[in-house]
């Protein structure tokens, strides 16, 4: 095996790939990165056995093709430390790996690429394309709301709900959950569900752009396959089933409340100085035309915000965890929010005034 | 390891049989316990099941050695194999590990086919490990098959115990290791009889017993025994020659030797107890059974502390064990003096 590519077009998928490999691992194989060379097809895999990344390389000139795993580490520390604009020679010596670049001149130990766990393509049964945006849009939109390592193991990541011609992805910790639905172009008469994990889930948003390039997501049993033109990112699934969210969407809210995002905002982020540091419970009292907040802490400290809001109807107090809310209004982008509540003991639920996409529901506490 | 992929032993065959027809309808149970005494190649057997489980294309019952699974298997490197043994420096399976591997266990598996938990020694989990274990162990995803190994298996929680098929594992038959062993140990001074009998029917215990220098230790022992019980050393002097030893192996031997020498007084056969001197043997036929009996308890009692992970004070627990001993023969020969 033997190939030249130059610093920079190596060190972009070695760096991303470098991301996934975790230093610290029971297996040595795993803190390596497999390098396979298939004429002048470079493709680079690192793994921590739960997402899995292949960055893909095309060389200049076609090298001698084979397969080997070297200290991944390592190998980027080296791309990085040499000039910038310099080639970069790797072949093998019977066991080693040997980098050469100008008068630099590197031995790196080797493991045999059988050893390596790569995941083997699987039949996808199901395949979408569209554009990155969309997908960062999915995972952006709710990521906040999943579980951290709750004992309910299918919340600690993020559900996938593919419709024709839609894709839905819901998460939720059991207190409050979101959801977001996007038109994209898929062909699947049936409704099929996957969870991903939260580290995937996180990986991912990480890779996906702002932009309109195309993204092609496979799904499988198993897996998550997801390909662009540089990389494929594969992450395991959660095995569970995702509890019924459509009967937490609270129904039947008569009280509609129109506010402005960022005053609310605002005024949630600084009532929160002095709710309860545990429960972080704030009070909401609603009134024609006026929204007032209010925290109280042990201390008998007291915070109260008034927010002039859109609302015609009886009054109402209900309470809730302030740090929901502010993650809800963080998230949301348009100038208004529209909160829908029925009573005291019902969730609320949030959204973008109009065209959303969108929906957030929160859970009341009792105060 | 060093053979790949592994077979289950010749005096394990009819168990795997009825574990392969098991897998073969789909009816092997998510959680197995392979229980027996030590040396008999149960752990062995678990890992061959593992690679015949993983392996994508097995073939007449067993792992075929070639496919992509095979090949993760042999490197050590299979992402659905999860391993469960006490880490390094330590005699317990902690917590953490535990919850490792049930966190693995809630995803699907990564080559997408089963997923195996190898957990041993089962007995080796602390409270609070086996606790965590046990929702797991209860009712684990599809496709999810836990082995767990243990030498005693009433030292394993009873939660977990009833969790799993508990698959006993006796001690083989001679018959179907020596044919076994016989070639193996062929060039050594022992026949394959002798380091059976000596390893208690134990076949790998057996083997183990050619590497290392436990024969000559054992007859040391015995030495030592034999002049304590003339009382040409005494118990302060044996305790503190035993001093350079592992306690827990002293005391698996001194405790298999207690056992031989009740058979003995019953009128068995013993081979290693026919070597005694004559004057040695008349003192240790007087030994009182029902002494004995309680001088095994207790020590039995020292191992379990031991493994336990207790950190007693050696020199202390070997000069209790080596007084009790002298004081033992002193009763029973008093008492038969005063039946005389």
């Amino acid at each position: 095996m033997k190939f030249v590519a130059s610093r920079e077009a190596l060190l972009k998928p070695l760096q991303l790939v470098a991301g996934v490999v975790e230093r610290r691992q029971t297996l040595p194989v795993l803190s390596n990165v497999l390098i396979q060379l298939d004429g002048d097809q470079l493709s680079l895999t690192g793994t921590d056995l739960e997402v899995e990344i292949v960055g893909r390389l095309q060389l200049e000139a076609a090298g001698d093709s084979g397969e080997i795993t070297v200290p991944a580490k390592k190998l980027v520390d080296i791309c990085r430390s040499l000039p910038e604009g310099s080639d970069i020679e790797f072949s093998l010596d019977e066991q080693r790996a040997l980098i050469r670049s100008g008068r630099s001149r590197f031995t790196l130990s080797t493991l045999p690429a059988s050893d390596f766990p790569s995941v083997e393509d699987s039949p996808g049964d199901l395949r979408i394309e569209c554009a990155q945006q969309e997908i960062k849009r999915l995972i952006d939109r709710t990521a906040f709301a999943m579980a951290q390592q709750d004992v309910r193991y299918y919340l600690n990541g993020m559900l996938w709900e593919v419709r024709q011609g839609q894709v839905r992805s819901v998460a939720t910790d059991g207190h409050r959950m979101a959801m977001c639905t996007r038109d994209v172009n898929v062909d699947c008469a049936e409704k099929v569900q996957a969870i991903l994990p939260r580290k995937g889930v996180l990986e991912l948003s990480r890779l996906m752009s702002e932009g309109e390039d195309q993204v092609v997501i496979v799904l499988s049993p198993n897996h998550i396959r997801v390909t662009t033109d540089d990389y494929t990112f594969t992450s395991k699934l959660v095995d569970g089933k995702f509890p019924d969210y459509e009967r937490v969407l609270p129904r039947g809210g008569d009280k509609v409340i129109m506010g402005p995002r960022t005053e609310l905002k605002q005024a949630f982020s600084r009532t929160s100085i002095l709710s309860n540091e545990k429960y972080r419970g704030v009070r909401l009292l609603l009134a024609d035309g006026q929204l007032t907040i209010v925290a109280n802490n042990p201390e008998q400290e007291e915070a109260q915000e008034e927010v002039t809001v859109d609302y015609t109807g009886p009054e109402l107090e209900v309470g809730f965890n302030v740090s929901y809310l502010l993650d809800v209004t963080n998230v949301i982008a348009h100038e208004n929010i529209k909160i829908t509540l029925s009573d005291a003991n019902s969730s609320a639920l949030l959204e973008e005034p109009e065209s959303s996409d969108s929906l957030y529901v929160v859970m009341p506490m009792r105060l | 390891m060093s053979d790949f992929p592994a077979y289950p032993y010749p005096w394990q065959q009819s168990l795997w049989r009825q574990l392969d027809a098991q897998i073969e309808a789909g009816k092997l149970p998510h959680a197995l316990l392979l229980a027996g005494p030590p040396g008999i190649g149960k752990r062995h057997l678990a890992e061959a099941l593992t690679q015949r489980l993983l392996c994508q294309q097995p073939s007449s019952g067993s792992a075929c050695g070639r496919c992509r699974t095979c090949e993760l298997n042999r490197a050590g490197t299979h992402p659905d194999r999860l391993l469960m043994t006490p880490e390094e420096g330590s005699r317990a399976i902690k917590v953490d590990q535990v919850r490792q591997v049930i966190d693995q266990l809630g995803k699907t598996a990564q080559q997408g086919g089963r997923r195996v938990v190898l957990l041993y020694p089962a007995e080796a989990m602390n409270v609070n490990a086996a606790n965590a274990l046990l929702k797991a162990l209860e009712e684990p995803a599809p496709e999810t098959v836990l082995v767990l190994v243990s030498d005693s298996p009433g030292a394993v929680l009873p939660t977990i115990r009833s969790r799993c098929q508990l698959q006993l594992i006796p001690v083989p038959p001679a018959a179907q290791v020596l044919p076994w062993l016989e070639p193996l140990v062929a060039g050594s001074e022992l026949s394959a009889q002798t380091l059976l009998a000596s390893a208690r029917g134990a076949p790998l215990a057996a083997l183990a017993l050619l590497a290392g220098d436990t024969l000559e230790r054992r007859a040391e022992w015995q030495t030592l025994i034999a002049q304590l019980s003339l009382g040409q050393v005494s118990a302060v002097e044996a305790a503190a020659k035993l001093q350079g030893d592992d306690l827990d192996l002293f005391l698996r031997w001194w405790l298999g030797w207690l056992h031989d020498l009740c058979r003995w007084q019953l009128g068995l056969k013993v081979p290693v107890l026919a070597q005694l001197e004559p004057a040695v043997a008349e003192r240790l036929q007087l030994a009182a059974p029902s002494l004995l009996q309680r001088y095994q308890e207790k020590l039995l009692g020292v191992r379990k502390q031991l493994r336990n992970g207790a950190n007693p004070n050696k020199p202390l627990v070997l000069e209790e064990a080596m007084m009790d001993w002298t004081a033992i023969l002193r009763a029973s020969a008093r008492n038969a003096a005063g039946q005389a």
